[in-house]
C-alpha cells in the first residue's frame, strides 16, 4: 500500500474525492513540515535547504558525516535501482539524504507526525 | 290581397347528401365532445391568488409536505427530508408550470466553477448529443481557465503561447477519449465492489496529482492493497461507465506473490484495471479475499544476489521484499517532490498548498517568500512521512543489507584503505553485533503486526513490557493514536485493527521497553 493510500486510510477521506483526498494529504505533510521545522535551529535549516536545493558537495559531505555506508542500505538500494546518472534525473543520494536528514534531526518525530495526523483529522472539513 | 303559394323546389340530390354527411359528422363530434367533457378534459383549474406556480404554492404551505413513503404517499406535515423537499420542489413543480403553460427558466451549468476533468466530461457529453453550442462553451470556459493559470501573477513560462496551446490540446484530447471511453452513457457515481461488470470513472481525477499525463484518469489508484470495497467518491457526482476487466485466474504459483501485512502470499488471480494496473485476489491467513495493488512482489524478478544471498533467512528476505514493495508504491512520489514539473504545478495552481497564510493584501515578494517556507515544510513532511513509511514496515532506513556484498562500493570512511588484523576483527565484530541488533529489531518489529483478536495487553507481554506498564499507558491511546487503538464497550481500550500498527505507536511502544 502506499503512503498515501495507508495516510487516507487512517485519516479515513476515501469517501473524498481524489483532488480532496491530496489537498488533506498535502495539507498533512505541510503541517507536519512546519511541526518539526519549529526545532530546527537556522544552521540546521540551512543545511537541509541546500540539500534539497540539489547542493551535491553539501549532500556529500552530509552522507559522509552521518550515513558513511549508506550505499549498503536497503533503502537506498532500491531508491538507485533504474537511476540513469543524466543530469536532469533527481539523485537517488539526495532523496535518500532528504529523509536520513530528518530522521536525523527529528528525535520526536513519530510522535510529532501522530499529533499532526490526529488534529489534521479532527479538522478535515476544513481542508475541503 | 291574395296569399300565393309559397314555391318549393326540391333540393339537388347532391345537397341533400351533403347534409346528411354533416348532420352525421356534427352526432358523432357532439358524442365525442360529450364523452370528453363527462371525463374531464376540458376543466381547468385556477390557482389559488398568488399560486401561480407550484413553487409558489408550497411557499405558502411551509409546513405541508407529501412525501414518498415506499410504495406509498403520506402527509407528515412537513418534508421528510430535503431530497423529499426536492423532489416535489423540482420535478414537480415543473410539471405543474408545464401544465399551466409558465415558462421557466432552465439554470444553466456555470462551467466557470467545474474542475478541468469535469468540463472534459461536460465536453465528451456535448460531443455525444451533438449539442455544437453547448460545446463551444465548455470549450470557452476551459480556455478561459487554462489562460487564467498561465497568466497567474508570479507564474513564469518561458514559452505561454506554446504552453496554452498544449494544455488545450491536453484538455481536448481528454474529452476526446472520455468519449470514446463512453460512447451513450452517463451514470450516477456509486459505490462498487470488483469484480463487477462496470466500474465508473472519476472524472474529477483529472486534477489529482497522479494525472499528469492527458486522458490516463484511472477508477481506482493501482497504488491500493485494496481489502475494502471501491470507492468511487461520492462528491463525484458525473462519472461515465466502462467497462472493467475480466477477472482471470491464476495457478498459484511460488514466484508470484503479493505482500500482504509483510507476508507473501501467493496471487490466485487477476483482473486489469482500463489504465492497465492489475489488481491481485489474494487469500489472507483468516481466509478473507483481499485485493492487493501495486505492492506486488515478483520474487522471480529480484535480483538473483538478493535471492541466493541467504535463502533460508525468511526474514531478511521478508525485509527485502518489503522494501522493494515499499520502493515500488513510494519511490516516484518521493523523487517527484524535486521534480520541476511537480513543484511547477504547485506554484501555478490556484489556493494551492503553498498559498497557506498568504493573502492578497501581500505583495508578490511577501507571498514569494512564504511559498518558499511552505514548500520547505511541504518537503520535510514528505520526508517525514517516508521514514516513518519504512518504520511502519519494520526497516529503518538506515538498515544495511546484511550480508550484500560490498566490496564494490565506493570507500565513504577513513580512506587509508589497508585495514590491519586487528581493525577487520574489530570491524567484523562491531559487524556482527549490528546484524544481531537488527535482526532483533525486525523480530521485535514482526510483533506489531497483530493478528485477529490480540489485544494490548498481550501485545506488552509479548514485547517483554511490563504489564503496568500498559495499565499506566492504555487510557492515552486512543486519543494519542486513533487510528491504532480505541475505547471499547466495556470501557477497557482495545486494539482497533488487526495487522500493522502505525509507525509513532511503534515507536512510542518500543520505548516503554
Amino acid at each position: 500500500m502506499s503512503e498515501d493510500d495507508q495516510l487516507i486510510a487512517e485519516l479515513e477521506i476515501q469517501h473524498l474525492a481524489p483532488e480532496q483526498q491530496q489537498r488533506v494529504l498535502e495539507n498533512l505533510r505541510l503541517q507536519i513540515g512546519e511541526a518539526l521545522v519549529k526545532d530546527f535551529d537556522d544552521a540546521q535549516l540551512a543545511e537541509y535547504q541546500a540539500i534539497i536545493d540539489d547542493d551535491t558537495e553539501t549532500i556529500n559531505k552530509w552522507l559522509a558525516d552521518n550515513a558513511p555506508d549508506y550505499k549498503a542500505s536497503i533503502a537506498y538500494q532500491q531508491l538507485s535501482e533504474g537511476y540513469d546518472g543524466q543530469p536532469e534525473s533527481v539523485s537517488p543520494d539526495k532523496v535518500y539524504a532528504y529523509m536520513a536528514w530528518v530522521e536525523k534531526n527529528s528525535p520526536g518525530l513519530a510522535e510529532t507526525v501522530a499529533q499532526v495526523k490526529a488534529e489534521v483529522k479532527d479538522n478535515i472539513d476544513s481542508y475541503k | 290581397m291574395s296569399e300565393t303559394e309559397p314555391t318549393f323546389s326540391p333540393r339537388p340530390t347532391d345537397e341533400r347528401d351533403e347534409l346528411a354527411r354533416l348532420e352525421a359528422q356534427l352526432a358523432k363530434k357532439k358524442v365525442e365532445v360529450n364523452g370528453n367533457t363527462e371525463f374531464g378534459k376540458y376543466d381547468t383549474t385556477v390557482p389559488n391568488e398568488g399560486e401561480d406556480t407550484y413553487q409558489t404554492y408550497l411557499d405558502q404551505r411551509p409546513a405541508e409536505g407529501v412525501v414518498r413513503d415506499g410504495e406509498s404517499f403520506r402527509d407528515n406535515g412537513k418534508f421528510a427530508s430535503a431530497d423529499a423537499y426536492a423532489e416535489q420542489n423540482g420535478t414537480a413543480e415543473a410539471h405543474y408550470d408545464e401544465v399551466n403553460g409558465i415558462e421557466t427558466e432552465v439554470p444553466s451549468t456555470n462551467f466557470e466553477d467545474l474542475s478541468f476533468m469535469q468540463l472534459a466530461s461536460e465536453l465528451a457529453k456535448a460531443n455525444e448529443l451533438g449539442d455544437r453550442a453547448g460545446a463551444q462553451e465548455i470549450r470557452a470556459a476551459a480556455e478561459h481557465k487554462i489562460m487564467d493559470q498561465i497568466t497567474r501573477p508570479g507564474y513564469e513560462t518561458a514559452d505561454a503561447e506554446t504552453e496554452y496551446a498544449d494544455e488545450v490540446a491536453r484538455f481536448n484530447a481528454t474529452a476526446d477519449k472520455l468519449s470514446k471511453t463512453a460512447p451513450n452513457e452517463v451514470a450516477e457515481a456509486t459505490t462498487v465492489q470488483p469484480p463487477l461488470e462496470t466500474e465508473s470513472v472519476p472524472t474529477s481525477a483529472y486534477d489529482s496529482e497522479e494525472e499528469e499525463e492527458a486522458g490516463e484518469a484511472t477508477p481506482v489508484s493501482p497504488n491500493v492493497a485494496l481489502d475494502s470495497p471501491i470507492n468511487i467518491p461520492e462528491a463525484n457526482p458525473t462519472s461515465i461507465e466502462v467497462e472493467l476487466p475480466v477477472f482471470t485466474e491464476v495457478t498459484p504459483d511460488a514466484n508470484e506473490q503479493v505482500l500482504l501485512n509483510g507476508k507473501n502470499v501467493a496471487k490466485e488471480g487477476y483482473m486489469t484495471l482500463p489504465d492497465g494496473t492489475k489488481l491481485f485476489r489474494v487469500t489472507n491467513a483468516e481466509g478473507e479475499t483481499l485485493w492487493a495493488g501495486e505492492n506486488v512482489l515478483e520474487v522471480s524478478n529480484l535480483d538473483d544476489a538478493e535471492v541466493q544471498a541467504e535463502p533460508d533467512n525468511a526474514e531478511k528476505e521478508g525485509r527485502f521484499a518489503r522494501v522493494k514493495a515499499w520502493a515500488a508504491a513510494n519511490k516516484e512520489k518521493h523523487f517527484d517532490n524535486f521534480s520541476n514539473k511537480y513543484m511547477a504545478k504547485l506554484f501555478t495552481m490556484y489556493n494551492s498548498v503553498l498559498d497557506y497564510r498568504t493573502n492578497d493584501s501581500m505583495d508578490s515578494g511577501e507571498i514569494d517568500r512564504i511559498r518558499n517556507v511552505n514548500r520547505k515544510a511541504l518537503i520535510i513532511g514528505g520526508a517525514a512521512l517516508g521514514v516513518l513509511g519504512l518504520i511502519g514496515i519494520g526497516v529503518s532506513l538506515t538498515e544495511h543489507a546484511g550480508d550484500t556484498d560490498t566490496s564494490s562500493l565506493p570507500d565513504m570512511g577513513n580512506g587509508d584503505g589497508g585495514a590491519s588484523a586487528e581493525g577487520q576483527a574489530a570491524a567484523d565484530a562491531a559487524a556482527a553485533e549490528a546484524a544481531q541488533h537488527t535482526a532483533e529489531e525486525a523480530a521485535t518489529t514482526q510483533l506489531f503486526d497483530i493478528p485477529r483478536g490480540q489485544g494490548g495487553l498481550e501485545l506488552f507481554r509479548n514485547l517483554g513490557i511490563d504489564p503496568s506498564k500498559w495499565a499506566a499507558n492504555a487510557p492515552n491511546f486512543p486519543s494519542m493514536f486513533p487510528n491504532d487503538f480505541t475505547v471499547m464497550d466495556g470501557g477497557g481500550i482495545g486494539i482497533k485493527h488487526s495487522g500493522w500498527i502505525s509507525p509513532e505507536a511503534q515507536e512510542f511502544i518500543k520505548k516503554l521497553r
